[in-house]
């Protein structure tokens, strides 16, 4: 313990998203759910809305980002439940290391595993949705600055419900309001893209936020954790 | 002052100020809301633009105002709970979240009546409209949360939190709604609040029902108050005391 508690802040991080990795290779659902439901989602537009190119091309950039959020949403299920049932959660709580920077390495594995997926699939079904060349940089930008956002905001709601025994639903009405700033400049800076407008201004308005909800959002994990662990 | 603001973080003290303040304020309201209403819909001439209709905004105005308040006031008590563990702060934000949801239910319909004769539609995405909205899911939100705990505790400190987290957001949501809808449309000139083009007669009757308005916000949030109050504080002595009172009252008469 001793030992531990002399570990540096940058082993430790390294640590936390060491093991956050190795459990979730280990039960591959986590990595693979998410981005199955992307991927069924997005093709459920096209079979109801009709596939006519000029329709899918102005809905393409609305319908990756809804898609991408619900996911994520979804995905934080996986983020804080099985830690809170086995106890090691309570670990993360009384450990002497800065509960800031676990919650924050904690947060970005579960990027790496449910989001990077999605990321890397984004601009294939973008191109399926018949979504002009030049939108795909800034929709791609857009969700590299704007999903790590939706995981820490979905982290406090996770936080918050985690010791509720059916939180699904709950979260989604949460969530998913506090979701809509995200989702407009994502959205808005691949409609300013196809418009030949610089779209650059968003993307910094898009990093501002993330580095607010960076700054923040730890603070408001942890004293949701704390409530639900008592 | 201090004193008289620390007094009411006890519940107790709470239920037997607001006991005294209750008539004082029921009656100012009644006298506000009731000059107020019958002068603005029945006596201010109508308006050469909107005719009769511009009259709705003497409710809608108020509650969309309000709607607003009282978000910023829970999160203030939430705050306060959070940060000085004061129970009676907790009840208040508890009783605030129905209210402030109803209000903007109102605030929303009250919208739409208006909009169907003067802009000809039900609704528009417009940005006042939608960040309305969306501040009802934050509402709706917090009621869900704290309905979801069986703790009494858990539940207060889960929902002080999520409403201190919504009250960041809320700007956010506020300035990229505003953004959004002026790329997607012009935004609706709605000048109604310009007060430098409507004569007296229209914005003194307003000033009236808008102020009473706010005693029947307050009426309702304090009687709420009051009734967790009683709820939570039914196994002690002085609750008990005051149904005894009660009883031997309502048996003298």
């Amino acid at each position: 313990m001793m030992n531990n508690s002399r570990m540096g802040l940058g082993s430790v991080i390294v640590a936390t998203v060491r093991r956050e990795l190795l459990l979730a290779f280990r039960s591959p659902g986590d990595v693979i759910n998410p981005l199955m439901f992307f991927i069924i989602a997005v093709t459920l537009f096209p079979l109801g809305g009709g596939a006519d190119s000029a329709f899918l091309s102005g809905i393409a950039s609305g319908v990756i980002w809804v898609t991408t959020l619900l996911a994520i949403m979804f995905s934080m299920e996986s983020l804080f439940r099985a830690d809170y049932e086995d106890g090691s959660l309570e670990q993360l709580l009384m450990s002497p290391q800065p509960l800031y920077f676990l919650l924050l390495a904690k947060v970005l594995s579960h990027w790496l595993i449910a989001c990077l997926p999605i990321l890397i699939l984004a601009p294939v079904f973008a191109v399926m949705l018949a979504m002009p060349a030049a939108g795909i940089l800034p929709l791609i930008l857009g969700l590299l600055a704007g999903t790590p956002i939706l995981c820490l905001l979905g982290a406090i709601g996770m936080a918050l419900t985690v010791g509720l025994s059916r939180s699904g639903l709950l979260l989604a009405v949460l969530i998913l309001p506090l979701y809509i700033p995200v989702l407009v400049f994502g959205t808005g800076m691949v409609s300013a893209a196809l418009d030949s407008l610089p779209y650059t201004g968003l993307l910094a308005l898009m990093g501002a936020m993330l580095v607010l909800a960076i700054c923040l959002s730890p603070l408001a994990i942890a004293a949701a954790l704390r409530i639900s662990v008592n | 002052m201090w004193q008289w603001f620390l007094q009411l973080g006890s519940p107790r003290l709470f239920y037997s100020k607001t006991d005294r303040y209750l008539p004082w304020l029921s009656w100012i309201t009644v006298i506000l809301l009731g000059t107020g209403l019958a002068w603005g819909l029945a006596f201010t001439p109508p308006d050469y633009q909107m005719g009769e209709n511009y009259r709705i905004a003497y409710i809608h105005v108020p509650m969309a105002t309000l709607a607003m308040g009282c978000y910023a006031m829970m999160a203030c008590f939430s705050a306060g709970y959070l940060i000085w563990k004061i129970k009676v702060a907790d009840m208040i934000a508890k009783a605030c979240a129905p209210i402030g949801a109803s209000i903007t239910a109102v605030a929303l319909a009250t919208g739409s009546l208006w909009g169907i004769p003067t802009w000809g539609t039900w609704w528009i995405w417009d940005a006042r409209l939608t960040s309305t909205l969306i501040m009802l899911f934050l509402y709706v939100g917090i009621i869900a949360l704290r309905s979801a705990f069986d703790s009494i505790d858990s539940g207060a400190r889960a929902c002080a939190v999520l409403s201190l987290v919504g009250v960041v957001n809320l700007p956010i949501i506020k300035y990229s709604v505003d953004w959004w809808n002026t790329l997607h449309q012009g935004a609706s000139n709605l000048s109604l609040s310009d007060t430098a083009a409507n004569p007296p007669e229209v914005w003194i009757p307003a000033f009236f029902v808008g102020f009473g308005i706010l005693g029947f916000f307050l009426i309702a949030l304090i009687l709420r108050t009051r009734n967790e109050i009683l709820l939570r504080e039914r196994r002690a002595q002085w609750v008990s005391d005051l149904v005894e009172g009660n009883q031997k009252e309502s048996g003298h008469a």
